[in-house]
């Protein structure tokens, strides 16, 4: 007897892995092993790797360390318009990223109000490693900090409560119990904006054209040369970062608190 | 001692009024209330969780009521599981004492005693994850006595075990009072483990305190309708009285007579238990119970070994019998009965 939910069930599952998983599966296999091989000691390649696993592990960091107190903030204190910032988180998420880019030069650009103070400090954001930095943090820290709110959320406050009563401060509770405590939560928050940042590709093509990100290379290799001169980066980037994604996700898994 | 004068504080629609009590160390003061009512906000309070828009709070003659909680010394256990989960039993029982300076070879000597009071040494260095509910309770109430607090305050403290478990560790409970020269406070709004444990009780309902006193005194004689159905008064009826004198009152509830010894105003509520009701087969002649009427049994529910019967005499009146009664008298549904209520065991109660 054929169990006939079973068959409903597969028949999705069927057509959602065939968009989603297979693509990029096919793409590595059929990328013959002598065009991977050239690409890895291609110095573009690595060039342009490099500055994306740079920028986006940048990215990341400064997102935990200006992120984790900010979705703190927003989980334990009640004040007027925190509905209204906590949707306009997701602005930078919902635009088109072309848009984030040209959002971001109108507020950094070198003429803009916040950018000359920043090319007063020496800084440009133009064709910069900083400009890639800031264009990958505006679309992917939102990721970190809505994700650590909701960590911070589902902890609850009793446990506050508890460490406050047996005589700790609040930021002394926030670094020994919460922050410990979220550590899984903000690990995962951590992965989704890295591998956020580590694609984005619109934003920075608007601030920074150069140094070629991956997906930037993997742009101009497309429309310069052809589909076959891109499948090759494009399978070494979905190789590394696959790799990276599965340590990463495992050395986070290993903390666990029920 | 604790004392709590007039303790108010807003919150929303929901106003926690006129709250007054004191407990004395030693004590075993149990807030009894549904969900909703304010108990675990009196709690904060006390603790300085919450702030209080007026009143005093003051533990042993010192007023705390502008205090921070770290300066109160108050031990307090709550609800849910706290024990924080990255830490082992023994950091979570050393935690308190590290936040307040306490040398390290100081504290090792603390977390070990208290954890050999509470029997918890073999699992101090286990994670929290890694023990169980009881287990988990007991290094709570650790975690809260190792500093000596001057008041412990207990929320629901045994309200997600199960039963054995229950009953074991409110029989542990009533040793801490023993043991320890302090006030407790606990909130719950179980009435069974609340006289178990208690030496006083407060009835709360929407924010305010409607009775205190002695349990066994509130327990046996409530005052109030709220009091009273929360304390096991399940036949609650509201008649007229038709006769006063000094031995007692007579009441008409829809044409049922009944004997109360007390004086009674007009219009008034009588309450009595399931239990004080006795049931007969026969019209019971020669008998000193004033409060005798006919009438048959509607419903049987069993409640485990006892059984809750639901009689008929022109009103529905509640009766706990035993099964083994049951048995013997071979009653049934449908089956004619009289039933008797000692006139003691009615009480008038106020709204």
């Amino acid at each position: 007897m054929i169990d006939k939910s079973l068959l409903f069930f597969l028949f999705f599952s069927m057509i959602i892995t065939i968009i989603l998983i297979f693509p990029t599966f096919f793409m590595l296999v059929t990328t013959p092993p002598q065009d991977l091989a050239s690409a890895t000691l291609d110095r573009e390649v690595i060039a342009a790797i490099s500055v994306s696993i740079l920028t986006s592990t940048a990215t990341t960091l400064l997102a935990i360390f200006l992120g984790v107190p900010f979705a703190y903030f927003l989980s334990r204190y009640e004040f007027k318009g925190k509905n209204i910032i906590d949707s306009l988180l997701d602005i930078p998420i919902l635009l088109p990223h072309t848009v984030a880019g040209v959002v971001i030069l109108c507020t950094f650009g070198p003429h803009q109000i916040l950018g000359k103070g920043l090319r007063a400090l020496g800084i440009s954001l133009i064709d910069t490693i900083y400009g890639i930095i800031i264009a990958q943090f505006f679309v992917s820290a939102p990721l970190l900090i809505k994700t650590v709110k909701a960590v911070f959320d589902s902890l609850g406050t009793d446990y506050l409560k508890a460490a406050r009563v047996y005589g700790a401060s609040k930021i002394r509770v926030f670094f020994e119990i919460e922050l410990p405590m979220a550590s899984r939560g903000i690990a995962t928050g951590a992965l989704l904006c890295w591998a956020r940042a580590l694609s984005e590709f619109g934003a920075v093509i608007i601030l920074a054209y150069y140094p070629y990100t991956a997906p930037v290379l993997v742009f101009i290799k497309f429309t310069t040369e052809g589909l076959r001169a891109s499948k090759p980066i494009s399978s070494l980037l979905v190789l590394i970062t696959l790799i990276i994604f599965i340590i990463l996700k495992r050395v986070g898994g290993g903390v666990r608190y029920a | 001692m604790l004392k709590v004068i007039n303790l108010y504080r807003k919150q929303g629609d929901f106003e926690l009024k006129n709250i007054t009590f004191e407990v004395r160390k030693k004590e075993y003061f149990v807030i009894l209330g549904p969900s909703g009512s304010g108990k675990t906000t009196i709690l904060d309070c006390i603790a300085g969780l919450r702030k209080i828009h007026s009143g005093r709070i003051l533990i042993d003659e010192q007023d705390v009521t502008y205090l921070p909680p770290e300066k109160r010394n108050v031990a307090y256990v709550f609800q849910a599981n706290t024990l924080f989960p990255h830490m082992t039993v023994f950091g979570n029982i050393e935690y308190p004492l590290k936040v307040r300076g306490i040398q390290k070879e100081k504290r090792k000597h603390m977390v070990i005693e208290i954890a050999k009071k509470l029997g918890i040494e073999y699992i101090l260095n286990k994670m929290p994850r890694e023990i169980s509910g009881g287990e988990a309770r007991r290094v709570e109430l650790a975690r809260a006595l190792v500093i000596n607090p001057s008041v412990l305050l207990l929320d629901e403290p045994l309200a997600h075990l199960d039963e054995p478990l229950k009953r074991e560790l409110s029989l542990e409970l009533r040793k801490l009072r023993k043991e320890w020269n302090i006030p407790i406070v606990h909130v719950t709004h179980d009435q069974r483990i609340a006289f178990m444990l208690s030496d006083k009780i407060a009835l709360l309902q929407d924010g305010r305190i409607v009775e205190i006193g002695d349990s066994i005194k509130l327990f046996l004689n409530p005052r109030k309708v709220y009091t009273a159905k929360f304390l096991g008064f399940e036949n609650i009826l509201e008649g007229e009285v038709i006769s006063c004198s000094d031995f007692g009152s007579v009441i008409d509830v829809h044409g049922i007579k009944f004997f109360v010894p007390e004086k009674a105003k007009e219009s008034v509520k009588i309450g009595f238990r399931p239990e004080d009701v006795i049931i007969f087969k026969e019209l019971p002649i020669k008998t000193s119970l004033r409060n005798i009427f006919e009438g048959r049994i509607t419903e049987i529910i069993p409640q485990g070994p006892i059984m809750m019967l639901e009689v008929d005499v022109g009103i529905p009146i509640k009766v706990l019998i035993t099964r083994g009664s049951l048995e013997t008298l071979k009653l049934g549904v449908g089956e004619k009965v009289f039933i008797g209520i000692k006139a003691a065991a009615i009480r008038i109660l106020e709204d």
